[in-house]
């Protein structure tokens, strides 16, 4: 295999069921970017231009096939009317959820990703990194409906409302599908792919009855309307594999904490499978536990190509750079056409 | 069907108006508030547990039992305190400093509850000291940290350390629990226990308090 190919040639193999030169590897990183450039936390959140610049930085350093933009899960939140604390070197958190009060819905307003709050600063550095990065896809993530909804209500009373006030959820995830839907239209005018992250609609949170009733339709809704959707999906999904796959993403990321064996089984190659280190290694694992678990995902996943390497979840900001640098050379070694084509 | 068998299918179902109704009824009839306690509540929490470790149930079901749970303890609570019952132990509960998130040790406290222990109920971004005073003064026997975001994880160590301060390590017992807490990372900082999630931490409650 002679060609040189770029991270871009390796996610569209990976796509089209084919073979570069070696797995694609899609490090998920957010806040970590801060220290690279030597800024804090909180400038990384709040200035599009330092984070751009951190985020650039990462791709230089590490030379990831895919190069996510991720801010913090409370964008959307926060424009709707949440508030949340910013602490100097902590991630933002929500301090005040807006719908405490079910009554208030009816005077939310669905966000203007060009002019509300923060969204038009993440535009911005989305915007500002692929004007700088041409050789691999710059991903952004949208906030999907059901974390909306729970960032805006709190995760306690909405499930409580899914037991008392059926009417009221649907009202919320209606008011919450505007809400991802105007931001990933966004994302397409400036060129981007649609990718949502969801993490409150797994089993870690909510039951495959509620998902069924209050979560399936509307993510049915984005992907019947965006056509082709990557989603990300934190906690434990194994129960709802199988739905997912038939609401339409074309590729599903997953967590630690489900099956890859069985997302692979169930998946029959009909998605593109992202995953899934345990994020928790790179900050305090052994160089050897972060190798094997590349290596086993590797076995796992990568035989017959549809398949991206990546963490679980976001890469905290504390993981050390060396193991990063760990993760990176794994995927390399574990990930190349040889040893794809030997299992 | 006797009523306790009664209260117990409504704890499971939910219906938090019809516990409330039957356990008033059940005391009215005589019966013991710990027997009620036990056979209305805790044996049938002692299934939940099991289902929701099993993954055959989830945080929703668990959140719609925990409520008719709650209202049958309340309503028992007057009762119990005559009885001079004693909870099975004191656990304090609470997210560290620099986390806010609850939800995760929310339902450990249900289970907990549902096991007969009681709890102090700290809340979110808990200063170490707060979680010392909850064993100090409140008489908390076990202190249970949650922790879901690693940049407050220091505050888990803190914690740990004003507890020896204070000459209470060994003496109150530490859980920690979250999303990245793993048992190496508890082990490691020194924590007595720790339990993936809140089914198996009234297991390791139980254990590190000597409790069948």
């Amino acid at each position: 295999m002679t060609r040189e190919y770029s991270g871009r040639d390796r996610v569209i193999a990976a796509y089209k069921r084919e073979y570069a030169d070696r797995v694609p590897t899609a490090p998920m990183v957010g806040s970590f970017n801060a220290k690279l450039t030597g800024i804090t936390i909180k400038e990384y959140e709040r200035d599009p231009a330092k984070m751009a610049n951190s985020i650039v930085k990462f791709y230089e350093m590490f030379a990831p096939d895919v190069l996510s933009v991720v801010g913090d899960l409370w964008l959307e939140a926060e424009a709707a009317g949440d508030e949340l604390d910013f602490p100097e070197e902590a991630t933002c958190y929500i301090k005040k959820y807006v719908l405490e009060e079910k009554s208030t819905l009816a005077k939310l307003n669905v966000p203007d990703p060009k002019r509300d709050k923060r969204l038009p600063d993440y535009l911005e550095a989305c915007e500002r990194v692929a004007s700088a990065v041409k050789d691999v896809p710059v991903a952004a993530a949208v906030t999907g409906p059901c974390t909306i909804a729970m960032c805006l209500r709190s995760p306690e009373e909405f499930i409580n409302d899914t037991l008392d006030d059926p009417k009221f959820v649907h009202e919320l995830m209606r008011f919450t599908t505007e809400v991802t839907k105007k931001f990933c239209d966004a994302f397409k005018e400036i060129g981007s792919s649609v990718n949502v992250g969801d993490p409150s609609a797994s089993c870690s949170c909510i039951s495959p009855a509620v998902y069924r009733e209050f979560v399936k339709p509307y993510h049915q809704e984005i992907v019947d309307h965006f056509k082709q959707v990557f989603l990300h999906m934190c906690g434990y999904i194994d129960p709802l594999m199988e739905e997912l796959i038939q609401v339409g993403f074309n590729a599903i990321s997953i967590d630690e904490t489900s099956s890859l064996k069985k997302m692979v089984e169930i998946s029959q190659k009909r998605v593109v499978i992202f995953g899934n280190v345990p994020p928790h290694l790179l900050v305090d694992g052994t160089k050897a536990e972060i190798e094997e678990s590349v290596r086993q995902c590797m076995e796992t996943a990568a035989k017959d190509s549809a398949f991206i390497l990546a963490p679980g979840c976001e890469i905290p900001p504390e993981t050390p750079l060396e193991n990063m640098k760990c993760f990176m050379e794994a995927a390399h070694k574990y990930g190349s056409y040889e040893r794809i084509m030997a299992l | 069907m006797s009523i306790l068998t009664e209260i117990a299918e409504n704890v499971r179902d939910g219906n938090a108006t019809r516990v409330k109704e039957l356990t008033e009824a059940a005391l009215n009839e005589g019966l013991s508030a710990p027997q009620i306690l036990k056979q209305g509540f805790i044996d049938t929490m002692n299934v939940v547990r099991k289902q929701f470790e099993m993954k055959e149930i989830y945080l929703p079901e668990v959140l719609l039992v925990s409520r008719a749970m709650k209202v049958g303890m309340d309503t028992l609570e007057p009762a119990l305190i005559a009885a001079r019952a004693e909870p099975v132990a004191k656990v304090a509960l609470g997210t560290v400093q620099g986390d806010p998130h609850i939800i995760g040790h929310m339902i450990v406290g249900i289970m907990l509850r549902g096991a007969g222990f009681q709890i102090i109920e700290l809340g979110g971004n808990v200063p170490p000291q707060q979680f010392i005073n909850a064993a100090r003064n409140g008489g908390a026997q076990i202190i249970g940290m949650s922790c879901l975001v690693t940049t407050a994880r220091p505050s888990v160590i803190a914690t740990i350390e004003a507890l020896e301060a204070a000459g209470l390590k060994g003496k109150v017992k530490t859980m920690v629990g979250g999303a990245i807490m793993t048992k190496n990372y508890a082990d490691k900082i020194g924590a007595d226990g720790y339990a993936p999630d809140g089914a198996l931490a009234v297991e390791k409650a139980k254990e590190l308090l000597k409790l069948s």
